[in-house]
């Protein structure tokens, strides 16, 4: 006689899901390669000094989404967000809502939890980068548990732009990128900036390293 | 069946003369031009028999109201108006006939566009009838989807949508208060009740507004006046009172308020059926309020999306409100990954040091190091024939810090930095 098989426990369906959840693809073939997407329905944290490519991989996932038709926000808090560059990235400007929250990181997050509420957004971007790490340290934590909490069970991708990591445990998913080089072409006399090269560490879940290549238009 | 109605003469009387002669066989009407309506003849055969027979009893009561005109009688509304316009007295065309009878009109009788007429003219095309010989797909291959369309309506078989004039309805409620109100939340009771009474009526119009007037009077002050625009059409009564009241907490009146006007402009409600593989998209009157929400914290002018403005200015773009109605036209393009630059507003003042004619090392705000690489200058300049001229020199630097910048130099010999790519 067979032994009867294993009854599905909700431990069981709840430890599945971590594996059934969708990714987004990020439009940066190297990192879908490596992740598989960004996770839906969770946070992603993006860190990196200056010219680390992170914001380049950013508008790239921004491009893939608005691209498929999704409705994505920016939320920009320190005011540098690049329309002329966003557009060169292949982002449907049409498609992106763009919030200035004038360098105020408190509006962010209340624009953000705004924004999570009301839902039906493929991907919001949540630019914290060049805010004070004095200024990132007094947000109030509880405010990415509120966001993790919004986006379970939705089909929207976060994604948090910061230099240092500030969601820490609510972020699913965290890519650490480092700048890899600047290239140049021509002659001294006449060179252009082609680009610059990036990679990125995937600290959670733990991947090995993918670089890719931001070209100049 | 339709029938269409062409008074080629006009005089003050003809358009009332014409509608109170078309209201007495349908409810709904379509206007085609001065002098010229079509209404739908649906359900009169069992009232006055054949088309024959309802023609000349159309007829009898336009003598009676002094209408002079010519009526013709079709399966569809162009045939009719077609026959209308172009055949003397009262035409019945049975079904089947419409190609028959229309084809020996002059083709410059139908109102196709100059250059079509053209082209017809040149292929020797005098008729109707001639145009309706041509084949289908070399017309569509010529022509267009356009000269398909009209071609349908030359052999009588067009295929256009009777769209019912609507009366103009005036949405709009006023209510005198006996106290004059000089807080807020009270007054949102008063408004509330109102725009709930102004959305039933909506609703019973089949209509949505598409922009609300609040018109709040301060007595001998002058009157406070909001006007929100919508870009999708709305109808519930909560997000309407939402956004009038996020509206008013954002922009408040200076004095006590004696009365509540609100006028609403309608339009026909967006129809949109979701697609199995199309993305989910936000429910419109939700983000509509989100949208307000948002604009109450960082300012109206901070929220929208992003328009590139047709100019070499640098920075250049113009923040539009959002319309998530806007359809979606794919790139199909390959994805890659471009080189983006943050922006800093306003550019940062920097101190730098020149050797052999380029920067050699740079200091600003946050920013310190030696240029290790660079690229330029590039010129740019424009707008000189206006006050907002612009001229700089522009440098990409690859500093010691590990940032890669864009540099700019402005006329007045000043330095600044204007990005970092990242």
């Amino acid at each position: 006689m067979t032994a009867p098989a294993p009854l599905l426990t909700a431990a069981h369906l709840l430890k599945n899901q971590e594996f059934t959840q969708t990714l987004a693809p990020s439009g940066v073939p190297p990192c879908d390669a490596s992740l598989g997407g960004l996770p839906r329905g969770a946070i992603t944290e993006i860190t990196g000094p200056r010219s680390s490519g992170k914001t380049a991989f950013c508008l790239a996932a921004l491009a893939a989404a608005t691209e498929r038709g999704e409705h994505c926000a920016y939320i920009d808090t320190n005011l540098s967000f690049h329309p002329h560059s966003a557009s060169r990235a292949g982002i449907h400007l049409s498609r992106l809502i763009w919030v200035r929250c004038r360098y105020d990181a408190t509006h962010a997050l209340r624009v953000a939890d705004l924004l999570l509420g009301g839902g039906g957004l493929g991907m919001i971007c949540l630019d914290l980068t060049e805010t004070p790490v004095r200024l990132l340290q007094e947000l109030p934590t509880h405010a990415w548990f509120r966001f993790q909490r919004a986006l379970t069970n939705s089909a929207t991708a976060m994604l948090v732009l910061t230099d240092t990591p500030v969601a820490k445990s609510s972020a699913k998913a965290a890519l650490a990128f480092q700048p890899a080089g600047a290239r140049w072409q021509g002659p001294d006399n006449a060179r252009l900036l082609a680009g610059l090269e990036a990679e990125a560490a995937a600290r959670k879940p733990m991947r090995s390293p993918f670089r890719f290549a931001c070209r100049a238009l | 069946m339709y029938a269409c109605i062409h008074v080629p003469q006009i005089t003050k009387r003809t358009q009332p003369a014409l509608q109170e002669l078309a209201v007495q066989f349908s409810p709904t009407l379509e206007w085609n031009g001065p002098g010229t309506i079509t209404f739908s003849l649906a359900g009169l055969t069992s009232l006055f028999g054949t088309a024959a027979e309802i023609a000349s009893e159309i007829a009898r009561r336009g003598m009676q109201l002094d209408v002079h005109g010519n009526l013709a009688i079709s399966t569809n509304p162009d045939t009719a108006l077609q026959a209308a316009r172009n055949f003397p007295g009262v035409t019945v065309i049975p079904p089947g006939h419409e190609r028959a009878i229309l084809s020996d009109l002059d083709i410059r009788r139908l109102p196709l566009p100059e250059a079509m007429q053209e082209t017809l003219a040149s292929w020797g095309v005098r008729t109707y009838g001639e145009f309706a010989e041509l084949p289908p797909l070399g017309v569509v291959e010529r022509l267009g989807a356009e000269g398909l369309r009209w071609q349908d309506i030359a052999r009588g078989a067009g295929s256009r949508a009777y769209l019912p004039a609507r009366e103009a309805i005036e949405f709009r409620r006023r209510t005198d208060l006996d106290h004059a109100l000089d807080n807020l939340q009270p007054l949102f009771f008063v408004i509330n009740g109102m725009i709930r009474e102004l959305t039933r009526e909506l609703e019973r119009h089949g209509v949505a507004a598409r922009q609300l007037h609040l018109d709040l009077g301060q007595g001998r002050h002058p009157a406070h006046q909001r006007t929100l625009d919508f870009p999708v059409p709305l109808r519930q009564p909560e997000a309407l009172f939402k956004l009038a009241q996020l509206d008013l907490e954002a922009n408040p009146p200076l004095h006590a308020i004696t009365a509540v006007g609100i006028a609403i402009t309608p339009m026909n409600p967006q129809v949109a059926q979701g697609g199995l593989f199309t993305a989910t998209a936000p429910e419109p009157a939700q983000l509509q309020i989100t949208l307000a929400r948002i604009a109450a914290i960082v300012g109206e002018d901070n929220v929208g999306a992003a328009e590139l403005l047709d100019t070499h200015r640098p920075d250049a773009y113009l923040l539009k409100p959002y319309n998530a109605a806007t359809p979606h036209k794919p790139h199909h393009n390959k994805p890659q990954v471009t080189l983006a630059i943050r922006i800093y507003r306003p550019p940062r003042q920097a101190k730098v040091t020149i050797d052999k004619g380029h920067p050699a090392r740079i200091a600003a705000a946050g920013i310190t190091g030696n240029v290790i690489s660079h690229a330029g200058p590039w010129r740019a300049s424009g707008d000189w024939w206006t006050h907002s001229f612009y001229a700089r020199e522009e440098w990409d630097v690859s500093l010691s810090d590990g940032g890669l910048y864009r540099v700019h130099l402005e006329p007045i010999d000043r330095w600044f930095v204007s990005g970092v790519y990242d």
